[in-house]
């Protein structure tokens, strides 16, 4: 049996009295695409920020390829905490992208790109920039290089922020609602730049609310509800053929308010 | 108005070699209350509360009496203290110490309306805290703080003319000198006032300058 590239066992996670996940688990195998959809307030952002231990979670396991990240069971079965140093270690494996781009507002877009390979990665200077310059080019962000952010459009800015995240040669890639911050005409261009990611064999953990986007793209979806797995399956079982009838609720609603993107030109 | 115009040109000779030791005064003293001011900064996001309560107290008192006692307690206390200081020594330590803290207060203001995402984008490509602090929140706090920094800046200039009350003979100082050989006080003090309104006028500038500089990178 082949090893799940990312195993999240039993995570759970409060903000004072507030439950935000109370035991999740799922697995995504290298490759894969899983989208994770639910109701505003479900725990989806939280999940994602737990998982790169953004957010310390209370309870639960994350491995990536067999390597535990933060919570870590030890041999006397006692759980330990990893040292902050020893999990921005591991952090890099992920690369993450925010529905805000977070990009670094005082670096040009080459340096965004470059900083953290060499700062973090200890990566020669030359090669990084060469690989940004080729991240750029194939985002079709050549001759933004010495561009600031602030001149960007929300959709480039988005496409730096992939790049940044894939300089520094993750092995999955966590998009927290990477199209919720972006105009309506610009979702599209990002969602199909996904998509493009996603062919490419990026294995994706996407937290959307585009749900025609999860439906041509996803291999998998997970429903969540009030902090834990509500629904998962195929994308066409879980969106097509809903059993959960919360789900079947969200998904109405969603259908009621927008269309979805059209991205069903050639099948996936 | 009796105003001696002869005079008033003849102070300026004295005055602008006085000038000197304003700007040395205040570009040391500017240097070392930005890094006092920006090591406070950090200081105080340590959450330790003994050390947080111990620079809220140093804050209250420094914000709270007037810079001028301050000069004389540097002036007598620190040489009761042991330390064998010149005036102009001890006048730039007790206008850093000021300017410190009110810088600090400034950068407090600039990060607490600062987007913390860059931050977390930080945290997520494995960038340890303090490389954070050094390339990713500090060089933004000071573009962003910029305005208020210069202002800071400018206060030290006219803080240094206070160290004329400890012997520093400085451009207010040697104003003084002039009126008392020349008896025309209202000539020389102009004049001070002039030269060192002019280095305040290059620091704003300067500021203004870097600040279009820097808009494009602003967050």
């Amino acid at each position: 049996m082949t090893r799940p590239l990312l195993k999240v066992s039993n995570l759970a996670k409060s903000f004072g009295t507030m439950t935000a996940l109370r035991d999740i688990s799922f697995e995504v195998e290298a490759g894969e695409v899983v989208c994770i959809i639910g109701p505003s307030g479900c725990g989806k952002s939280t999940l994602l920020r737990c998982i790169n231990y953004l957010t310390f979670p209370d309870g639960g396991f994350v491995e990536v390829d067999g390597t535990h990240i933060g919570r870590e069971p030890g041999r006397d079965g006692k759980v330990r905490m990893q040292s902050h140093k020893r999990i921005d270690q591991l952090r890099p494996m992920m690369g993450f992208v925010f529905q805000q781009f977070n990009l670094w507002p005082h670096m040009t877009v080459l340096e965004n790109i470059a900083r953290g390979p060499v700062k973090v990665q200890r990566r020669p200077r030359e090669e990084v920039e060469r690989q940004a310059r080729a991240l750029l080019a194939r985002f079709g962000l050549a001759g933004k290089e010495d561009a600031y952010p602030s001149a960007l459009s929300g959709g480039q800015k988005q496409r730096v922020a992939i790049a940044r995240a894939l300089a520094m040669e993750p092995r999955l890639m966590l998009f927290d609602e990477p199209t919720s911050a972006l105009d309506p005409e610009i979702v599209k261009e990002v969602l199909l730049f996904l998509r493009e990611l996603a062919d490419s064999g990026m294995t994706m953990v996407i937290v959307t609310h585009e749900i025609g986007f999860a439906r041509h793209v996803a291999d998998r979806v997970i429903f969540l509800d009030g902090g834990l797995v509500a629904e998962q399956g195929p994308a066409r079982q879980v969106l097509g053929d809903p059993q959960n009838p919360r789900l079947r609720e969200f998904l109405a609603q969603i259908h009621e308010v927008a269309a979805p993107a059209d991205l069903s030109t050639p099948s996936h | 108005m009796d105003f001696d115009l002869a005079a008033f040109g003849d102070a300026f000779p004295r005055l602008l070699p006085a000038a000197l030791t304003n700007l040395t005064i205040a570009l040391v003293a500017m240097t070392l209350a930005l890094i006092g001011g920006t090591v406070l900064t950090v200081l105080r996001t340590t959450g330790i509360g003994l050390l947080t309560g111990a620079i809220g107290v140093l804050i209250s008192f420094i914000r709270g009496t007037p810079i001028l006692v301050q000069i004389f307690l540097f002036y007598y206390g620190l040489p009761a203290l042991g330390l064998d200081l010149t005036p102009i020594q001890a006048g730039v330590l007790a206008i850093a110490l000021n300017s410190s803290i009110f810088i600090t207060e400034i950068m407090r203001g600039g990060l607490s309306g600062m987007d913390p995402g860059p931050v977390e984008a930080a945290i997520a490509l494995g960038v340890r805290a303090r490389t954070i602090w050094t390339r990713v929140i500090l060089p933004q706090l000071y573009i962003r703080i910029l305005p208020p920094l210069v202002n800071e800046l400018t206060t030290i200039v006219k803080g240094t003319a206070l160290l004329s009350v400890i012997t520093v003979v400085e451009v207010l100082r040697t104003a003084q000198q002039i009126a008392n050989t020349t008896f025309r006080p209202l000539e020389a003090l102009l004049a001070a006032a002039i030269v060192l309104f002019a280095l305040n006028l290059a620091i704003s500038q300067l500021g203004r300058r870097i600040e279009t500089r820097f808009a494009a990178r602003r967050g």
